[in-house]
C-alpha cells in the first residue's frame, strides 16, 4: 500500500521511457511528476530539448510529452492551495 | 520518511477504497469544520459542506497515489471552494475577483514550471500575466467545471511554448550558420550539424540517430549500437544533457 518516493533521477528516466518508447505505468508516473517541483521542470527541459530534433518522429514524441503533462496538469490542481505545497 | 499512500482505486478495487475510507473517517470531522468555515464566504446558494467533504474523498479515491492523505485532503478542500467562488465570481463578471483568486496559485505553478526552461527565464509575473489576457479572451473558461485547472493548463501551455521556441531559436541559428540552404529542408542534416556542434562521440551519434530516425526503442538503440553503457534511458537522458548543454538549453548550467 505503501512506496517510497521516486528520486529525480528515476523519474527523468521513466518520463523518457514513457515519451520515447510509450513503456512504463502512466499513471503512476503522472502522479508521481505532478508531486516533484524538479521533475515537473525536468519535464518542460525535456520540451525544449526534442524541439531542437528534426523530424516527424520527434514531433510525434512531443505530442506524448503533451499528453502526459496534461494528465499532470490535472493532478496537480490541488498542490498549490492557501494551506500550502507539499 | 515521505510515503505514497497507492489508492489504485480507479483500478476497481473495492478493498483499496475501502482501507482509503477507513483511514480519510477520522479526518471527516475536522474536514467538515473548515468547509463550514470556507463556504461562508461563498455566495447563496451555499453548498453542504458535508457534501464537499464527500468530493475530496472521491477526488483522492480517483488518485493513483496520495502523499499525506490530511494535507491533500485539506488542499482539495481549498481548491473545491475556490473553483466555486471563481465559477460565481466569472458569472458575475467579476474578473477582479477571480484573478485575485487564481494569482497565488498561477503564481506557484508558473514558479515551478519556468525552472525548467533555458536561461533567460522570464519573470513569473509576466507569465501569469499574460495568461490572465488569455483567460479574458477565452469563452470556455467561463464554462468549465474547474477554471482553476483551466488556467492552470493555460500556464503550462504557455510554459512548454516558451520552452519549443527556445529550442527551435537554437536551431535556426544553426541551420543559418551552419548548412548550405539546398540542406535546410532536410533533417538528417540539421541533426548532423546538432551532433557536430555537442561533440557526441560515435555510439552517442548511433543511439541518438536511430531512436529519431529509425523509431528504435531505446533499449533496441543502445543493444543495436553496442552502447553507450549503462541503463538505456538513463544513458539517453544524458546524450541529451550533452546536446542541451551544447546548444545552450542547459538550464542548470545556464541559470
Amino acid at each position: 500500500m505503501t512506496a517510497p518516493t521516486q528520486t529525480r533521477t528515476a523519474l527523468a528516466e521513466q518520463l523518457l521511457a514513457a515519451v520515447i518508447d510509450g513503456e512504463g505505468d502512466v499513471a503512476t508516473l503522472v502522479s508521481d511528476l505532478a508531486a516533484s517541483d524538479e521533475a515537473l521542470a525536468g519535464a518542460v527541459s525535456l520540451a525544449a530539448r526534442l524541439a531542437t530534433l528534426p523530424g516527424d518522429h520527434a514531433r510525434h514524441l512531443e505530442a506524448r510529452l503533451d499528453a502526459i503533462l496534461d494528465a499532470v496538469t490535472l493532478v496537480a490542481e490541488s498542490r498549490f492551495t492557501d494551506s500550502g505545497q507539499r | 520518511m515521505s510515503v505514497v499512500l497507492r489508492t489504485s482505486s480507479q483500478l476497481g478495487d473495492p478493498d483499496v477504497t475501502d482501507a482509503l475510507r477507513r483511514q480519510f473517517e477520522p479526518l471527516v470531522s475536522a474536514l467538515s469544520e473548515r468547509a463550514t468555515m470556507l463556504v461562508r464566504g461563498l455566495p447563496e446558494p451555499r453548498p453542504n459542506p458535508g457534501d464537499l467533504v464527500e468530493r475530496v474523498f472521491h477526488f483522492l479515491a480517483a488518485q493513483r497515489s496520495v502523499t499525506d492523505l490530511e494535507a491533500a485532503a485539506r488542499r482539495h478542500l481549498e481548491t473545491v471552494v475556490d473553483n466555486l467562488a471563481i465559477r460565481a465570481a466569472l458569472q458575475a463578471n467579476d474578473f477582479d475577483t477571480v484573478f485575485a483568486r487564481l494569482q497565488p496559485r498561477l503564481e506557484r505553478w508558473a514558479a515551478v514550471l519556468v525552472r525548467g526552461l533555458p536561461a533567460p527565464q522570464p519573470d513569473v509575473g509576466d507569465v501569469v500575466n499574460e495568461v490572465f489576457i488569455k483567460l479574458r479572451r477565452a469563452p470556455l473558461f467561463s464554462e468549465v467545471d474547474s477554471p482553476i485547472g483551466y488556467a492552470n493548463r493555460t500556464v503550462k501551455n504557455l510554459v512548454v511554448d516558451l520552452a519549443r521556441k527556445r529550442g527551435r531559436e537554437i536551431v535556426a541559428e544553426i541551420d543559418e550558420r551552419d548548412l548550405p540552404r539546398s540542406e535546410l529542408e532536410h533533417s538528417t542534416a540539421r541533426l548532423e550539424a546538432i551532433i557536430r556542434k555537442a561533440g557526441l562521440d560515435p555510439l552517442e551519434i548511433c543511439m541518438l540517430t536511430r531512436v529519431v530516425f529509425e523509431r528504435l526503442a531505446v533499449p533496441t538503440a543502445q543493444r543495436e549500437c553496442g552502447g553507450p553503457r549503462g541503463d538505456p534511458y538513463y544513458a539517453l537522458e544524458k546524450i541529451f544533457d550533452k546536446v542541451a548543454s551544447a546548444l545552450g538549453l542547459d538550464r542548470r548550467s545556464a541559470s
